[in-house]
């Protein structure tokens, strides 16, 4: 006996606590989690941390809003001691990115418009890696650069699926990055493929 | 509460304090480590208090019964008590941290909480230990959209059940009544085992506290890992402050697997040294003084600390931690002395109102 309390009433407790605890995990297994927000348009859907500042608009015109054709969503977390962003960006193309003549040429193609932005220089830029994400190859690479100053290391990714209501692909541009000091290659590496795990596309 | 009273003297004396803990589910910019984690060892404070607090009115309702009262006096007694708490974070504790006077503090919400144990402790106890590990457990999927947040009773309502909030004053709250309600109810049930018990048996609870205290701490790194149920506020790296930083304000169940396995731990340690014979003697005989007197102590210390007139929050001049350390030393000393002058007033007058204090 445990006061007013015996063991067949604690382990009653511990059923009920564990079975209403358990129905709820299965009810919301779906759900966002907490802290994090989920962007779920145009046919795409990821996770980004709540409190980060998020913008969407035109792939090649700023003025322009996003499509399913094309767009470009960005969410940036930036304080006194930390900066992280993470970009989507998507577009029609003709063909799938797979290959060797595919995925790298695109992502070296994107890095090197980077370099030519303003107060940019690319530092480094490391192998490509090719990964496998729900059947379709993404190629990606990591690289450092000084952006007005500020070193920062990133990753660029690309995929491209089928994209079934315009019988044609579409090309994903997805790119993680975080300032240098608060989190090194392999960390940004790490984050984006979780990233890239979350992220799921029309097919 | 040596702890706390060192996470007060800093918030009152050092220029980064505030903040530094999950608040409405959000991180702060700046966790500087040392300020980090200067208040991350202060968290313990608020769920043992809230656990003990309801082990205390096992013992005491118990007690009381044993001596003659009638349950309706218990409940009585019980409510009072509730009521004066409630009362006295208005009067007291908002005015020593600059808040308004509606902020929903840890006691108002200790006495919320014991205004409904005052009906609810008549359940049967294995009742109130599967709805308390419901509710801790469960807490993290309440959605409150029934309430309306855009008028001034909703919010409130909202503030005070389970949405911490400070963005409409003067409806602030930090300690909701959900999931705290069930951190008490926990501690009730531990106080209902505790009743059943002779003084050997309790020093035999040494290794099951010890143990349990270890299960949940490692409980909570697996929940700390996976990321997700229990995370108010997710890890977004594996810097030692990604894995600690964790949500208060509601506290998740990370933060009390982590606050009520230290309990655990604590408890296991304070019955090894009753065992060796001097509790009274000493650093323990001088927390044991403090522990006597718990609600006089949170209420004298903070106006001790503060130092500075009410309505004046900002002091002339921040202290380094080093400085803080000296003047919450130094404050310790006078509340030493205070507590034992008040616990021999509280003695010499055992019918007065202060035993509600």
């Amino acid at each position: 006996m445990l006061g007013g309390l015996n063991a067949r009433t604690v382990a009653l407790s511990l059923l009920v606590a564990g079975l209403v605890t358990g129905g709820n995990l299965w009810l919301h297994r779906g759900d966002t989690p907490m802290g994090y927000t989920e962007y779920n348009s145009h046919g795409l859907s990821f996770r980004y941390p709540s409190d980060w500042s998020s913008y969407e608009g035109g792939f090649t015109d700023p003025e322009a809003g996003a499509t399913e054709a094309q767009g470009v969503f960005q969410a940036v977390h930036f304080s006194e001691t930390r900066i992280e962003t993470i970009m989507v960006a998507w577009a029609a193309v003709n063909a799938s990115i797979e290959g060797p003549d595919g995925g790298a040429p695109y992502v070296d193609e994107v890095i090197q418009d980077i370099d030519k932005s303003p107060n940019t220089t690319i530092v480094s830029v490391g192998p490509h890696v090719v990964v496998d994400k729900d059947g379709v190859e993404v190629t990606y690479a990591v690289f450092t650069l000084v952006q007005r100053g500020l070193p920062l290391t990133a990753v660029m990714g690309v995929m491209a699926q089928p994209w079934p209501r315009l019988g044609t692909y579409r090309a994903y541009v997805l790119s993680y990055a975080a300032d240098s000091a608060s989190a090194s290659e392999a960390q940004v590496e790490e984050r984006f493929l979780e990233f890239l795990d979350g992220f799921r596309s029309p097919t | 509460m040596v702890l706390m009273a060192w996470d007060h003297v800093s918030g009152f004396w050092n220029e980064v304090h505030g903040g530094l803990e999950g608040i409405l589910k959000t991180r702060p910019l700046n966790l500087d480590m040392v300020h980090f984690m200067a208040r991350f060892v202060t968290h313990y404070c608020a769920p043992t208090f809230v656990f003990l607090t309801g082990t205390s009115l096992a013992l005491s309702s118990a007690r009381r019964l044993r001596g003659g009262a009638t349950q309706m006096d218990v409940t009585r007694h019980t409510l009072v008590r509730g009521l004066i708490l409630v009362v006295l974070e208005p009067l007291v504790v908002s005015p020593a941290f600059g808040l308004p006077w509606l902020t929903v503090g840890v006691i108002s919400c200790i006495g919320l909480c014991l205004i409904l144990f005052s009906f609810a402790r008549r359940l049967p106890p294995w009742a109130i230990l599967a709805g308390s590990l419901i509710i801790v457990l469960n807490h993290q999927w309440l959605d409150l959209g029934f309430i309306p947040d855009t008028v001034a009773w909703g919010h409130y309502l909202r503030v005070i059940i389970h949405e911490p909030g400070y963005n409409w004053p003067p409806y602030y709250g930090f300690y909701t009544v959900i999931p705290w309600v069930g951190v008490m109810g926990l501690g009730y049930c531990f106080g209902v085992y505790l009743n059943g018990l002779d003084a050997e048996k309790i020093a035999a609870l040494k290794a099951p506290l010890a143990l349990t205290g270890l299960a949940s701490t490692a409980l909570f790194f697996v929940v700390r890992y996976f990321n997700g149920y229990g995370n108010l506020v997710p890890r977004q790296g594996n810097d030692i402050r990604d894995w600690l930083f964790l949500s208060k304000y509601p506290p998740s169940a990370a933060f009390l697997l982590w606050t009520l396995g230290g309990m655990c731990l604590f408890m296991a340690v304070g019955l090894h040294i009753e065992g060796r014979g001097r509790p009274r003697e000493g650093l323990p005989g001088v927390l044991n003084t403090f522990g006597r007197t718990p609600l006089f102590f949170y209420l004298i210390h903070l106006w001790l600390y503060r130092l500075r007139l009410p309505g004046v929050m900002v002091p002339p001049f921040w202290l380094t931690v080093p400085e803080t350390l000296g003047l919450w030393l130094t404050g310790l000393a006078v509340l030493y002395y205070l507590c034992r002058r008040y616990e021999a007033l509280k003695r010499a007058h055992p019918s007065s109102p202060l035993q509600y204090i």
